[in-house]
């Protein structure tokens, strides 16, 4: 039977081998029968042994091992220095299992977070952002600050290994981040101490404020009063009403000019205008001794060794009695000596305020100036549209007026009042580049300007001097010329005219040959030295007997060029010029340079033509005008010819 | 008097008050608006914005001059009573000090004044849009729709304000995310985020172009102005700031800070009390407070955008990456909110500083003296009264001599110090802006256009046949000088947008849309005409006739307004003067 039965079972398995290796294969069969059932009872106990109650104790007690590593006994051991080291490091100690719930629990806060560390990455730093997550975090979650602490002193613990290894650049670096996480792990412990049921730091901070109002009770009563109660905001407010109430009226009606000044030096003076009738003049109660009655000004100097003034804060009043006794302040002036002072850089009176691009090839500049500027300067040429004793300026820079080119420009700003001191002169540096103008620096030059301004015009004469020997004038024409230019010019260098008609002999003397060649035939040819020399605003008449050639007279401005039109050249402003003349009987039009003048009509005696940069028909160098003056009829009456030289 | 007209008597006495002699007969200089006797649109979508269309209704019945008072004295009106209406307080001197502070202020100063009045319009509808957005229920329809039609209208009427609004209105649904108020917060922002996307037509018209041709150089054209001694932060706390400041103070328009050397003190005070305000009230309403500072410091930081280097990175990350936020050319619009923040929580700070009379109650009786057992009591004191029972209606009652109650110190303290509390503050908010009053400090002056404006205006239309505008196409006027805005001698030196466009309507008006100095123009039109005034030859005069330009309007005596020299239009030969008045010339421009 027991055959039967494993005959009945072996069935199940039996699979049809046939030859002479069948017998190996019934015994693979039988070997695997056996392994398969040996495992399924095995499997079928380990089940039953695992379902019993006192297996899952023990898989429970295992669990809790396994999260721990180590049973208490063992922690507790102080050789188990491993063990320790282990447990402490576990996730589980760490609270990065806590930190995973947290933030997988409280998603939005999680998602704000991620959105402030986003922004703060792309707006300051990745490292501030780390650090500003890294509190946040930590003060959200309320999770242990003790894990910064650790990180914080690993971090000051390396840091003199980095500087043994040489490393400064990294030891650096680690030490600004030992700073901040030390910062980020008092204020947690600050704000996890004002949490707490007892305000620890809440307490303390009342202790110190009871401590300070015990021994200072009338101070910090006061103090108390004006800060955190009502009373004390209404009477600072009280105070403001008042204070800005006397502010504006005195700012409307200042009653008397108050001067300040902070000084280095151990005298100081100042003068002002005394009102009429004034009898006497007391500083600060003292006669001025200084003043005699009825003078218009008064000058009072303070200095250390006269003992009116001292170090520091020094306060006068100045105060005028007139004939019938009756007394009005006149200033206040407050001077503070301080020996150590020094004297800031002294502000530019011109501020450039910017550009502002209108083409590809224009831009206005644009700034402030003095309210007692009369005329403004730009390189030389009066500012496009600034006019006198207002503030603001701007000026036209285009590559078609020919004022800005390529690369760098240097642009000097200068202010004039009506005497033609220099009120200020700023210099910048532009840079025209791919079509955009740029501002490369600005300088300060008004000390300069103003205590070089004969240096800087003697170079501009120089450079005239070489201009009017490149054009080919004769020295002596060249003196004559600066001569004019220096005498005429009260407001330095400035543009200038000279102009040349065609001569009224035109044969040379020999001694003027070689000074004097032939006319040039075309524009391009170099101009020759001129016969007839006119300067614009000249004021003074140079003697005819300087120039060699006969024909060569300096004249001036409004004297006629010995033209039959009587040509005159005036200048009403630094860059225009006028070129005026008679007309003769019969003229209905007059053209210069075939432009017909749209104001002369038929009958005026005279006709103006302007001429300027800014209007296209003014050039530096050479600039030929051709007058003519047409009947009613178009036919030409009479012809002339100018040939202008104009310098900057 | 009825309760309910006390505030309006209160506000239009305000607004009297600021524009006094601007209410007499003639035209407001205003620096962008205003002063032209027809009200027109180039556009039919800007017939679509609320404020225009009111406008040009009431430009129907009335001369413009009187339209632009009544608008003028309404916008303060409705400013003060909107935050009037908002403050949610009992005390109805709180609520009159929100809606005096929040009319008299240097930020209201200034956009009133150089009249950007759809901003002031926006501004005014701002708290009632607030109000509606706290008072917003889940289960009250009413207040849905309220909502609605406020987000809707303060779209329409001002689209910065419309902005910065809906920013908050987002922050304030953020708060409500945070604490798992999910549903509130998605109604929030889906109604605020349909009513003002009710006016797509209007931003997707010229507003979507316009913003999309902002370049760095409008941004740092319109940037906050710096203040010399506190900087743009301080400029922006103390409500100022407006980009063209130092541009307008050089023109004559003053600010109460040009004569008050300490007024950040008196900003650091109103910072104080509405921080105060802020503090004591936080628990009543924690999530439109907390959301109200937040976005107090956001509002700080955009309203002092590139002006400051430790703002300029967020304002430029903001601008890069927030969709539509580069519409804020001039961020200083953003100083709207902080001016609110201040006349809100200021008010509320006063409120909790001024004493409160308590209501009595017998809690509050220091000793009673009871008849035994009974339980009456008969007389009682209290820490500043003695009381006694009235033995008619059995009610404890102050005991009187004279008829006077007896030891009535405290509730007579009580009122002293209330009224002196308060006549301080309004006090200090009249003086930290003193020049916002009586006409912006006498400094504008009603004007009438002289007559040679209406001669050449007729000469014009009389030698073109010129009927409207289709009629007269191809006989457009060049107004100069070329700037935007314009001094000319006729409004007292008044610096005014160039009237020419809208003075010599219907004809065709080339005149200039940008400021020089602080933005170019882009249009073809406008780049070949500054050409031409940059090199006024003859070849760029062939250019101009191509531009149908047959007239050109110089008005005389102006101050500095740009760089060109006018001179060219006596001396051209090809320009007819056909009209020469005292403030004016007219050109005739021959094609041929």
């Amino acid at each position: 039977m027991p055959d039967e039965t494993e005959n009945s079972s072996r069935s199940h398995y039996k699979i049809p081998v046939r030859g002479p290796l069948s017998f190996l294969v019934a015994l693979g069969e039988d070997f695997t029968y056996t392994a398969c059932d040996r495992l399924w009872k095995r499997g079928k106990q380990f089940w039953s042994y695992l379902q019993r109650e006192d297996t899952q104790a023990k898989l429970q007690r295992a669990k809790v091992t396994l999260k721990s590593r180590l049973t208490p006994y063992q922690l507790e051991d102080p050789r188990n220095y491993w063990g320790r080291l282990k447990n402490t490091l576990s996730p589980a100690h760490l609270g990065l299992k806590k930190a995973h719930r947290d933030l997988s629990w409280n998603k939005i806060s999680t998602v704000l977070l991620g959105v402030l560390m986003i922004i703060l990455w792309n707006l300051v730093s990745p490292q501030a952002a780390l650090l500003w997550l890294t509190f946040a975090a930590f003060f959200l979650f309320n999770w242990d600050n003790r894990v910064i602490a650790v990180a914080t002193l690993s971090g000051l613990i390396a840091i003199p290994f980095v500087l043994f290894w040489e490393n400064q650049v990294l030891a650096e670096q680690l030490a600004i981040l030992v700073y901040y996480l030390l910062g980020i792990t008092v204020l947690l412990q600050v704000l996890n101490w004002n949490s707490q049921p007892d305000k620890f730091f809440l307490k303390g901070a009342f202790w110190l404020v009871r401590k300070f109002a015990n021994s200072f009770p009338r101070l910090s009563t006061t103090l108390a009063l004006l800060t955190f109660s009502a009373r004390g905001l209404f009477v600072i407010t009280a105070i403001l009403v008042i204070a800005s109430g006397v502010a504006i009226v005195r700012s409307l009606h200042p009653p008397y000019e108050i001067i300040t000044h902070q000084t280095a030096e151990q005298e100081v003076a100042f003068t002002g205008m005394a009102p009429e009738g004034t009898q006497s003049i007391t500083v600060n109660g003292q006669l001025l001794k200084e003043y005699q009655a009825n003078s218009p000004a008064w000058l009072y100097s303070a200095s250390v060794a006269g003992k009116t003034m001292q170090e520091g804060f020094n306060s006068y009043k100045l105060v005028a009695t007139s004939q019938t006794g009756r007394e009005s302040v006149l200033a206040r002036v407050d001077v503070t000596y301080d020996p150590h002072f020094i004297p800031p850089i002294a502000q530019s009176p011109i501020r450039f305020d910017g550009i502002e691009k209108i083409n590809e090839t224009a831009y206005t500049l644009r700034g402030f100036v003095p309210r007692e500027t009369a005329s403004l300067t730009v390189n030389g040429i009066e500012a496009s549209n600034y006019q006198p004793f207002n503030t603001f300026w701007k000026h036209l820079l285009s590559a078609e007026k020919g004022n800005l080119k390529e690369g760098e420009n240097t642009v000097l700003i200068s202010a004039k009042d009506t005497e033609g001191n220099i009120l200020g002169t700023h210099q910048l540096i532009l840079k025209l580049e791919n079509k955009n103008l740029i501002t490369v620096s600005q300088t300060d030059l008004t000390e300069i300007a103003q205590q070089e301004a004969p240096a800087v015009e003697e170079q501009v004469i120089a450079e005239l001097r070489t201009d009017l020997k490149n054009q080919g004038f004769a020295p002596q024409e060249i003196d004559e010329l600066v001569t004019l230019v220096q005498k005429n010019d009260e407001d330095g260098v400035n543009a200038f005219l000279a102009t040349r008609v065609p001569p009224t002999t035109p044969e040379p003397t020999p001694a003027n040959h070689a000074a004097a060649p032939a006319e040039p035939t075309t524009a391009s040819e170099k101009p020759a030295p001129s016969s007839q020399l006119q300067t614009p605003n000249s004021s003074l008449q140079t003697p005819n007997s300087s120039l060699p050639t006969p024909n060569s007279q300096l004249l001036t401005p409004d004297s006629p060029l010995p033209t039959d039109l009587n040509i005159t050249i005036t200048r009403p402003q630094y860059d225009r010029y006028i070129l005026s003349g008679k007309s003769l009987p019969g003229t209905v039009t007059v053209r210069v340079n075939g432009t017909s003048l749209k104001k002369f009509k038929a009958g005026d005696a005279s006709w103006q033509f302007m001429v300027n940069q800014q209007l296209g028909n003014l050039e530096e160098g050479e600039n030929i005008y051709s007058v003519q003056l047409l009947d009613a009829q178009g036919k030409l009456i009479k012809r002339e010819k100018l040939t202008v030289y104009h310098w900057l | 008097m009825k309760r309910h007209l006390a505030p309006l008597l209160f506000y239009t006495a305000t607004a009297i008050a600021i524009l006094w002699q601007l209410l007499l007969p003639g035209y407001i200089p205003l620096h962008v608006s205003g002063a032209h006797p027809q009200v027109f649109f180039e556009h039919w979508y800007e017939y679509l914005n609320l404020y225009n269309l009111l406008y040009y209704l009431l430009n129907l019945i009335l001369p413009n001059w009187i339209v632009m008072k009544l608008l003028m004295v309404g916008l303060v009106l409705g400013t003060g009573l909107s935050m009037h209406h908002t403050l949610p307080v009992k005390r109805t001197s709180l609520r009159y000090l929100a809606g005096f502070f929040y009319v008299v202020n240097p930020f209201f100063h200034t956009r009133l004044m150089i009249g950007h009045l759809h901003v002031v319009a926006g501004y005014a509808l701002f708290p009632l849009a607030i109000y509606f957005l706290r008072k917003l229920k889940l289960k009250n329809v009413k207040s849905w729709k309220n909502l609605l039609l406020i987000s809707f209208l303060l779209a329409n009427i001002s689209i910065h304000l419309g902005y910065i609004f809906a920013a908050f209105t987002g922050l304030f649904a953020l708060t409500h995310l945070l604490k798992k108020k999910f549903k509130k917060a998605c109604v929030i922002v889906g109604i605020v985020a349909l009513g003002s996307l009710l006016n797509v037509q209007i931003f997707f018209g010229k507003t979507l172009s316009a913003v999309e041709s902002f370049n760095e150089q409008h941004f740092g054209g319109y940037a906050t102005a710096v203040d010399p001694d506190y900087g743009a932060l301080g400029n922006v706390l103390g409500l100022y700031g407006y980009a063209l400041e130092p541009y307008l103070q050089h023109n004559g328009y003053l600010l109460t800070k040009s004569l008050l050397p300490f007024w950040p003190v008196l900003s650091g005070l109103f910072f104080v009390v509405a921080l105060m305000g802020w503090f004591r009230n936080r628990k009543k309403a924690p999530l439109f407070f907390l959301c109200s500072l937040l976005f107090l410091i956001f509002s700080i930081i955009i309203a002092t955008g590139t002006s400051s280097a430790w703002t300029s990175k967020i304002f430029i990350f903001f601008r890069d990456n927030l969709p539509f936020f580069s519409g804020f050319r001039e961020p200083q619009k953003w100083v709207a909110f902080i001016s609110f923040f201040l006349a809100f929580f200021g008010s509320l700070g006063l409120g909790s500083l001024l004493p409160t009379p308590r209501k009595r109650s017998e809690k509050d009786f220091l000793e009673e003296k009871s008849s035994g057992g009974s339980g009456v009591i008969f007389e009682a004191r209290t820490r500043n009264e003695q009381w006694k029972l009235n033995r008619t209606d059995m009610r404890l009652v102050p005991q009187r001599e004279n008829n006077i109650i007896v030891p009535a110190t405290r509730e007579k303290l009580i009122k002293i110090r209330t009224a002196t509390g308060l006549i301080l503050a309004f006090s200090i908010i009249i003086l930290s802006n003193i020049t916002l009053f009586g006409g912006f400090f006498g400094r504008m002056q009603p004007f009438w256009y002289p007559a040679d404006w209406h001669t050449a205006k007729e000469l014009i239309f009389k030698k073109s046949h010129c009927l409207n505008q289709t009629n007269c196409e191809l006989q457009k006027l060049l107004f100069l000088p070329w700037n935007i805005y314009i001094t000319p001698d006729f409004t007292k030196k008044t610096f005014i947008a160039s009237p020419g466009k809208r003075f010599f309507a219907p004809i065709p008006v080339v005149q200039s849309k940008y400021m020089e100095g602080y933005n170019r123009p882009e249009d073809p039109v406008s780049d070949t005409v500054q050409r031409f005034l940059i090199n006024p030859g003859p070849g760029q005069l062939a250019e101009l006739a191509k531009l149908d330009i047959r007239w050109i309007v110089y008005s005389k005596h102006h101050e500095l307004t740009d760089v060109y020299d006018y001179r060219f239009l006596e001396q051209s030969e090809f320009l007819d003067l056909i009209f020469e008045g005292k403030t004016l010339q007219l050109y005739h421009f021959d094609k041929k």
